[in-house]
């Protein structure tokens, strides 16, 4: 029963996650940290997204859908991190839905105020919005492929999008 | 909203995600990926199993220890002697 998987692809899997991982790394990273809040979290985020990616080449039929599913991971990823935080929020009675879940200290390092404005509208969107608008601006991955890593349709996408934006620019509006 | 509206809204975030990136790059980040314990387990001498497959154990060699071990190895060692009283 068991299938032993050959030293060879092991090292071919080893050699393109560790190409994906220093080819990707920030904008996974830096996309995790806005989905987050927290640097450490949106690390160990992308650490266990590409240590899953090495675990499914062996039965990855195609290689360059590594890219594609390490993307899927990391968002899989932070949507669990913010459960987890809802939930434990809820559990303490300090859960506000009118404030955002987690956007820490962590934007006191951006140096623009006008950012750290538009991080905070941002991170008050709901989940899907909030993927959407990193995977399109800060990844710069197409409708297409967004649907196709979130597993919507290409209009759902670029619905999604355009609510997102109207809301980010009124809230920003209210702000100013 | 406006064409000129859309396009400064997209150009305001397009900054702050600039900006995100800009910290993570500063602040740097680990240029390797980490092996997590089953990274390790399938790229060792240890081939490792298919997970899920009905009748597949754990390995027995390196880190892996069989279930019914736990309890001795743990009675008389320093990590037991860790864990406060209350939590056993």
């Amino acid at each position: 029963v068991t299938e032993a998987i050959p030293a060879a692809a092991h090292e071919s899997a080893e050699r393109v996650v560790t190409e994906l991982y220093q080819l990707h790394r920030l904008g996974l990273i830096g996309t995790a940290l806005v989905l987050t809040g927290d640097r450490s979290t949106a690390e160990d985020v992308v650490q266990e997204a590409f240590a899953g990616l090495y675990r499914a080449m062996p039965r990855l039929a195609d290689p360059d859908k590594a890219l594609g599913y390490v993307r899927a991971s990391v968002i899989n990823g932070c949507r669990l991190v913010h459960r987890a935080r809802t939930r434990s929020l809820r559990l303490h009675s300090r859960f506000r839905p009118d404030q955002p879940v987690a956007w820490s200290a962590e934007s006191a390092v951006l140096a623009r105020e006008e950012s750290r404005l538009a991080l905070q509208a941002v991170a008050r969107l709901r989940g899907r919005a909030r993927e959407v608008l990193a995977m399109r601006y800060l990844l710069d991955m197409s409708d297409g492929e967004i649907a196709a890593a979130l597993g919507v349709s290409k209009g759902t996408v670029s619905s999604t999008a355009s609510r997102a934006l109207a809301a980010l620019a009124r809230t920003l509006k209210e702000q100013s | 909203m406006t064409p000129g509206e859309l396009s400064r809204i997209e150009d305001t975030l397009r900054r702050a995600y600039g900006d995100v990136l800009e910290s993570v790059r500063r602040e740097g980040s680990s240029p390797e990926p980490h092996r997590s314990a089953h990274y390790v387990a399938t790229t060792a001498s240890d081939q490792g199993q298919p997970a899920g497959v009905r009748g597949c154990r754990p390995s027995m060699t390196g880190t892996a220890r069989p279930r019914e071990v736990w309890p001795r190895r743990m009675s008389g060692s320093d990590e037991r002697a860790a864990i406060p009283r209350s939590e056993t």
